[in-house]
């Protein structure tokens, strides 16, 4: 056998085993994903949440939503926190230094006026300007800081140190959140017995061409806009499938940052977000998981299969491709600065199941799928497989990805069915018809980017420019 | 060199056209159940709004025709026949259930004789019977919403079930049907009682008038843990002065949650010694519950506690705990103001935490 042969062969086999434990391990995440979402409906079917929500009994809830050049919607979006179904409720916005009117615009909206406030700096953070709280009583809830610039992280930590309560929420100001999304975040705390609860995390769904009307979501409606709608499909998957399965197997290393509640004393004690990665959101659950099983205290991270908090997706490729650039960026970071947990058994099934898998199938697929890509078109141009072969690869791929996110789409109609126009769905199987060929591609190109970037040491967020939900009362639609 | 010199040999084109073929195949099953899901999903959201407006029309004549008593009501055919399938008798029930949620008296009463009437009891017992836990707990549920005392019995059974949803709903059910009197379910309570339950159970006994609790010395001195901290929470919401002692008792427990819980009850049922209880366990007790300790004596302490305060001022590392003293000196005395000041004369960071209390107070 010639060295080529050799070559070849290790390389080819290589990528079949990484594509066949690739597949299996989708196939156990969408069959697995299947009783965790059973379980959490059938317990949460005859709940009343609203017996709960005027409760003095409910433990006391900090909402942090850092700010950076948000005037265009920051007093929406701060009145629709207000609006929330809580007793129990702080709700802290963090002007992060912004360039724009934000913080002339709360104070006018809002009368707020400086108030003195000892500062604890418990985890270390950029200069506080000034804090703010309203004049008016109806707005004793708001707690406006100003800060110097710093970043997501660090405008976090300051919310953390500023907070006052025993659980953080901490969120994208721009999200919307359903009335009764604090209450279904802080019940598996409340719920937990012996295993002790450090977080939990929550669908983020897509608002893109949804009608909002004061802050708050009316009706939900598929984006317009092809990159949204093909997110949408990308969301369903990994929330109602992915992280529903990780959960249950508890198991799960990411929270998205557009919403996520978590123990303030756990965070605190792990040393609050790191300011120096870009995946700030997924590095503070490792650590906080990291840092329980280190001290082997059992825990849980659990999760809300229910739509609570809608986002507004990337729609120009120039946007979406920065967001999958730092996404790929971060995931680095995280299983960088954690790699002692690499298939190491000290840490259960966050060493030897979830790293290896973020390490395998989500850091390493975009190179992988990218320089396999190349290879297998190279060799069949060399005739070492035959053109036939080539596509009979793809097309397998292809089918099984059209046949996972059609099951996902079934899940999303089974359970929640926030899409129900018969034309809405056809347009999403639709677009997912077309992600191999545009939306796929394109990500991995953007991943791959974040690989030069991380080269490169690039550390920017890069700019997320949004299009905003619209002015109250007018619906907007994009 | 050939592909079937390489990997290639052992798959060959047909093989992975064919399990595409399965997959698109699977694919096309999946897309048919699609469709499939959203018309029944379609049919009952019709369904569903023409039960809502037949019972909505049915409880206004119940409501406005005082004469007209539910079993005095003729229902349509088309109703009834609805009324026979099973989706939609879980629709009526779920229905009836979301009205009686927002009425009282005697409008809440006929909901239920509507319930009665259409037969949707037995369904409900039909559910609770059921070996599935989530059928039971949902039957459970719908038959103390709508008040069927009558199974009261057969339910308490359920208040120690294994299952903890069966066994949550359970407990609901009984306080729903007998108020305080359906706490008796503590005395034998062997698995946990969560905290979001102990909510629960909190506000549907805020909902009755407060009741005598004699067995409430006993539960304090449970086994079960969750009992205990339960039952501080009783002794605390109901203020039982009568349970001090117990109280003070559960100050010695090994758990950090009770003794938590125990110092808020505490300070709810003071006495004239309850500062000087909490000042005497101060030094042994964990950050957190420190910060309940100095957060209850600016509750209920006075000058009495201005020495322990200041102590606490000048030898605690912590900041948040100096924080708490701040706040309880300036609360606890009339001249809590000058006694800061004269602290903070000397301490630029208690001036801070003064101007900050200040402020807060004086909002």
């Amino acid at each position: 056998m010639s060295g080529l042969n050799i070559f070849i062969d290790i390389l080819t086999y290589g990528i079949f085993i990484y594509s066949v434990t690739l597949l299996f391990f989708y196939v156990f995440i969408g069959l697995y994903s299947i009783g965790e979402t059973r379980l959490y409906i059938h317990k949460n079917n005859f709940t009343d949440y609203r017996l709960l929500a005027a409760s003095s009994h409910i433990p006391s809830v900090s909402i942090l939503a850092p700010a950076y050049n948000e005037g265009a919607t920051i007093i929406e979006n701060v009145r629709s926190l207000l609006s929330l179904f809580y007793n129990n409720l702080e709700v802290i916005i963090i002007n992060d230094g912004s360039k724009d009117d934000s913080l002339e615009k709360l104070i006018d909206a809002y009368q707020l006026q400086p108030a003195p406030h000892y500062i604890q700096y418990k985890i270390p953070t950029k200069e506080i300007r000034c804090v703010y709280r309203s004049k008016n009583p109806i707005y004793r809830k708001l707690v406006v800081v100003d800060k110097v610039n710093g970043g997501k992280a660090d405008a976090l930590n300051v919310g953390i140190n500023i907070s006052s309560n025993d659980y953080i929420v901490c969120i994208d100001v721009d999200c919307i959140l359903e009335q009764d999304a604090l209450l279904k975040m802080i019940k598996p705390f409340l719920e937990q017995t012996d295993t002790k609860v450090i977080a939990t995390g929550g669908v983020i769904r897509i608002a893109n061409s949804c009608e909002i009307r004061d802050g708050r979501l009316v009706k939900v409606h598929l984006p317009d806009n092809y990159w949204a709608r093909m997110q949408s499909l990308e969301y369903i998957r990994a929330f109602i499938l992915g992280r529903m399965a990780w959960a249950r197997l508890n198991g799960l290393l990411l929270i998205s940052g557009a919403f996520g509640a978590f123990d303030k004393q756990v965070v605190i004690a792990c040393g609050g977000y790191n300011h120096n990665t870009v995946g700030e959101d997924m590095e503070l659950v490792v650590r906080m998981r990291r840092y329980m099983e280190e001290r082997k205290v059992p825990y849980k991270v659990a999760y809300i299969p229910d739509p609570l908090c809608w986002t507004e997706a990337p729609v120009s490729t120039r946007i979406f491709g920065r967001q999958r650039n730092r996404w790929t960026r971060g995931t680095i970071e995280t299983l960088q600065l954690h790699k002692v947990m690499f298939f190491n058994p000290r840490y259960h099934v966050l060493g030897m199941l979830s790293y290896p898998y973020w390490f395998f199938f989500e850091m390493l697929a975009p190179p992988i799928e990218f320089i396999g890509f190349f290879v297998f078109v190279i060799m069949a141009f060399l005739g070492i497989i035959e053109w036939q072969m080539f596509l009979a690869l793809l097309t397998f791929i292809i089918a099984f990805g059209y046949m996972y996110s059609a099951f996902a789409a079934l899940m999303e109609v089974i359970t929640y069915n926030m899409y129900r126009r018969k034309t809405d769905m056809a347009k999403l199987l639709i677009t997912a018809l077309t992600e191999p060929f545009i939306f796929h591609p394109f990500g991995v190109w953007a991943a791959i980017k974040g690989y030069i970037d991380l080269i490169r040491k690039k550390k920017s967020w890069g700019e997320m420019t949004r299009q905003g939900f619209g002015q109250s009362p007018a619906i907007k639609k994009q | 060199m050939h592909s079937r010199d390489t990997f290639f040999r052992f798959i060959r084109p047909e093989h992975l056209y064919l399990t595409a073929l399965s997959f698109i195949v699977v694919t096309s099953i999946l897309v048919s159940a699609i469709y499939i899901y959203l018309y029944v999903k379609k049919k009952r959201h019709f369904l569903k709004q023409f039960i809502t407006d037949k019972l909505d029309e049915y409880i206004s004549t119940i409501l406005i025709g005082e004469e007209i008593l539910p079993d005095q009501l003729l229902l349509d055919e088309e109703l009834t026949d609805i009324l026979n399938r099973k989706s939609g008798q879980q629709l009526a029930i779920d229905q009836l259930i979301n009205t009686k949620k927002n009425l009282t008296g005697h409008a809440a009463e006929s909901i239920i004789e509507l319930y009665e009437k259409l037969n949707l009891k037995t369904i409900s017992i039909q559910k609770f019977r059921s070996p599935l836990w989530y059928k039971k707990a949902k039957g459970i549920y719908e038959l103390y919403m709508m008040n069927q005392k009558s199974l009261e019995k057969q339910i308490a059974q359920y208040t120690n079930s294994n299952n903890e949803y069966v066994r949550t709903e359970a407990q609901t059910a009984i306080i729903g049907f007998s108020g305080f009197h359906g706490l008796s379910f503590l005395g034998t309570l062997s698995y946990p009682l969560t905290d979001w339950q102990q909510i629960k159970l909190l506000e549907q006994l805020q909902l009755l008038n407060p009741d005598k609790m004699p067995d409430l010395p006993l539960w304090l001195q449970s086994t079960n843990q969750y009992v205990v901290a339960f039952a501080l929470k009783l002794a605390e919401t109901y203020q039982q002065m009568h349970v001090h002692t117990e109280v003070v008792h559960c100050l010695n427990s090994p758990s950090e949650r009770i003794r938590h819980q125990a110092i808020l009850t505490l300070s709810r049922i003071a006495q004239d010694d309850t500062t000087q209880i909490l000042k005497t366990i101060y030094a042994q007790e964990t950050y957190a519950n420190k910060q309940t300790i100095l957060k209850q004596i600016a509750i209920i302490g006075t000058d009495d506690d201005i020495d322990f305060l200041i102590n606490v001022l000048k030898t605690e590392t912590n900041d948040t705990l100096k924080l708490e003293a701040v706040r309880a000196t300036m609360k606890s005395s009339l001249d809590g103001d000058k006694i800061i000041a004269e602290v903070a004369s000397e301490n630029q960071v208690i001036a801070v935490m003064a101007k900050q209390i200040n402020y807060e107070m004086t909002k």
